[in-house]
């Protein structure tokens, strides 16, 4: 027992405060979303103090770790104990992460992650700061090939890209999401409920008695009103997204060190990890309209097993930046060179995807008219979506240029990926019923890691192309993948 | 290419029917709760009657559709299979991306003594490429051959 306990550490005993507060947190508002107090209340008050609190302290004392340089053991579990080892050689990353508790108390999450799983797998939270980088530093020199890294991070070195808080603010307003709007109304619906406040008591905070005569006037025009709303929704999802990109990227900085790529953001969760390169397994360059009229870009890197789990498969290398500036830094974490032309899609697809958007359109524009009749006029849109149709097939394109296939597509979200031959999983060909009668299939090159939505895909191709392209594909991603082409593969290889 | 065994059809019947068997199961409660409780406009088991009729159509044509459409073939570095009624899907996988790779058979499976290969890469869409409907010895033998293909590889 004296041996276990000097080799084995507990962690942080502020730990428990970190459980306790999360705990407790669930507790009030389990509590406050229940109006009569009563027997339940008191039911959950002794569950809370005769179960959860000992069940908390138990799994602190049960929690131990052991760090050396070749392996890191961690015993947990109050009934069934887990003892798990993970040796040093198997492990891909380490992130330190601090939300705004931790970094009041001064503690740290630490987070280890090996390949193969995409959830951490040893994860230590909570340990005091010195304890998290003295775990990461011992690791990392355990780690053969970070050795000539094992310098301190942040702000040893010049970050080869960083975003001023002015950039961030700016990002923000260039970035327009409905998502937040939703946010913002789930927020406002779960604070109705508990009676903080509601539209209904803004309005009356606002105005006073002048708010009921204001509603019943602006009721008369519902046409004018429903704009209103949907005005009002858009600014509060684009104020939410500037606030929650402000909180997320703020003092966002990226190092392309020897090995390892290096980032750190977050305003009160600060995160930071690093990345190997091997990891990338392919890139992605996006961009709105609004953000294309001043030439800004994201870049993304799709990584197989991830940091933290926070951006699935697709990781941000870079939020904002000018195309220059992403053209400067992308070839430096995977190597390619953009073609000088793309080739086109077969241009069947404007019939085929005009054609599916306005049936889209007269299915939806049927079902609302069955309630309210107006709304036959908004077949009027069609004519739009052809366009639409006819701007996708003209921003969609393709080339395979040094060894990576470059596919760009959107009208509205552009995309572009660059996908390396080495990377390729499998390679699929699919057409539907009309595909076939047109000539034309979709080509999709799987990569690890690749979403389900944005994964690199082309879209109407005419049938030989895509027979031709997956051939020379094929042969490529063989050459390119054979034994004697580059020793990097076995280590990308997963 | 090669065809599944025509057996699998038989197996596949089987699971459509046990599939909208469930349905038909919704279908005759909600029947039976509107004959007795007399509403609805509807005479009494229409509901039912539409699952039946669908459910024997999608049951005769369905498996027999895609049993048509589907091939596999077995190559020295790759594998290939065209699946598909509506959205005809080819896919190859480079046989040195395979990561594991099983051989599984439930228990309709067993009593027509058919397998299905599994086989896992590390890609999103394409991660588990399942063959059903082969023997149960054609599955096993494709498995060596995967297996030994990986494995010489590694080497």
């Amino acid at each position: 027992m004296e041996a276990a306990d000097r080799k084995f550490r507990r962690l942080h005993p502020l730990t428990l405060v970190h459980r306790a507060g999360a705990a407790t947190l669930a507790f009030v508002l389990m509590i406050t979303s229940n109006n009569d107090f009563s027997i339940v209340i008191l039911i959950f008050t002794v569950v809370y103090a005769v179960v959860l609190a000992p069940w908390l302290i138990a799994q602190y004392i049960r929690f131990t770790y052991h760090v050396s340089e070749r392996e890191i053991f961690i015993n947990s579990g109050v009934f069934s104990h887990v003892r798990r080892n993970i040796p040093v050689g198997r492990i891909q990353n380490v992130a330190i992460e601090r939300n705004i508790l931790a970094r009041l108390l001064g503690t740290a999450a630490v987070k280890i992650e090996t390949a193969g799983s995409t959830a951490a797998e040893g994860v230590l939270a909570y340990v005091g700061l010195a304890e998290a980088h003295r775990i990461r530093t011992l690791l990392r020199s355990g780690a053969a090939h970070a050795m000539e890294e094992n310098t301190l991070p942040a702000a040893a070195s010049a970050p080869d890209f960083a975003m001023s808080i002015g950039r961030v603010l700016l990002s923000g307003v260039y970035q327009f999401s409905l998502g937040y709007f939703v946010l913002v109304f789930a927020i406002f619906g779960q604070a109705q409920q508990f009676g903080i406040f509601g539209p209904e008591e803004i309005t009356n905070w606002l105005f006073g008695d002048m708010a009921e005569a204001f509603i019943g006037r602006l009721l008369e025009f519902p046409l004018l009103v429903g704009i209103a709303i949907a005005l009002i929704a858009v600014l509060l999802g684009w104020v939410t997204g500037i606030v929650v990109n402000l909180f997320r990227h703020y003092n966002f900085r990226l190092e392309l060190r020897t090995e390892k790529i290096y980032r750190c953001y977050g305003l009160t969760t600060l995160r930071e990890g690093t990345l190997p390169y091997g990891r990338v397994q392919s890139l992605l360059i996006c961009s709105n309209p609004l953000m294309r009229l001043r030439q800004w870009f994201r870049l993304e890197m799709q990584t197989l097993g991830f940091e933290g789990g926070h951006y699935q498969g697709f990781q941000l290398a870079m939020p904002f930046a000018k195309w220059n500036d992403v053209m400067a830094l992308a070839p430096r974490i995977c190597s390619f060179s953009l073609p000088d032309s793309y080739e086109s899609v077969a241009n069947v697809t404007v019939r085929r995807m005009g054609l599916r958007y306005s049936l889209a359109l007269v299915v939806l524009v049927g079902t609302v008219y069955l309630f309210w009749k107006p709304a036959i006029w908004g077949l009027g849109v069609m004519p739009l979506l052809w366009v639409l149709a006819l701007l996708q097939y003209w921003c969609h394109g393709w080339a395979f240029v040094d060894e990576n296939l470059v596919i760009r597509r959107g009208a509205i979200r552009q995309r572009l990926w660059i996908v390396p031959a080495e990377r390729f999983q499998a390679f699929q060909t699919s057409a539907t019923f009309f595909q076939r009668q047109l000539g034309v299939c979709s080509l999709t090159v799987d990569t690890a890691g690749a979403g389900i939505l944005r994964r690199p895909k082309i879209i109407d191709l005419h049938t030989e192309t895509a027979n031709l392209l997956t051939h020379t594909l094929y042969d490529v991603f063989q050459s390119t993948t054979s034994p004697s082409h580059s020793a990097t593969e076995s280590r990308s290889l997963l | 290419m090669h065809p599944l065994d025509p057996a699998v059809k038989t197996v596949w019947m089987i699971k459509c029917l046990l599939v909208w068997g469930l349905l038909l199961i919704g279908g005759l409660t909600a029947d039976l709760i509107r004959l007795f409780s007399g509403e609805g406009q509807l005479p009494p088991g229409t509901i039912t009657g539409m699952i039946v009729v669908f459910t024997a159509l999608w049951t005769f044509f369905i498996p027999r559709l895609r049993y048509r459409f589907w091939r596999y073939e077995l190559r020295k570095e790759e594998l290939e299979l065209v699946r598909g009624i509506w959205r005809r899907v080819t896919t190859i996988v480079p046989l040195k991306r395979i990561q594991h790779l099983d051989v599984s058979q439930d228990i309709i499976e067993r009593n027509f003594e058919l397998g299905r290969l599994v086989v896992h890469t590390a890609g999103t869409r394409s991660s588990d490429v399942v063959v059903p409907g082969l023997r149960y010895e054609e599955a096993a033998r494709m498995r060596n051959e995967v297996r030994q293909f990986i494995t010489g590889e590694a080497v």
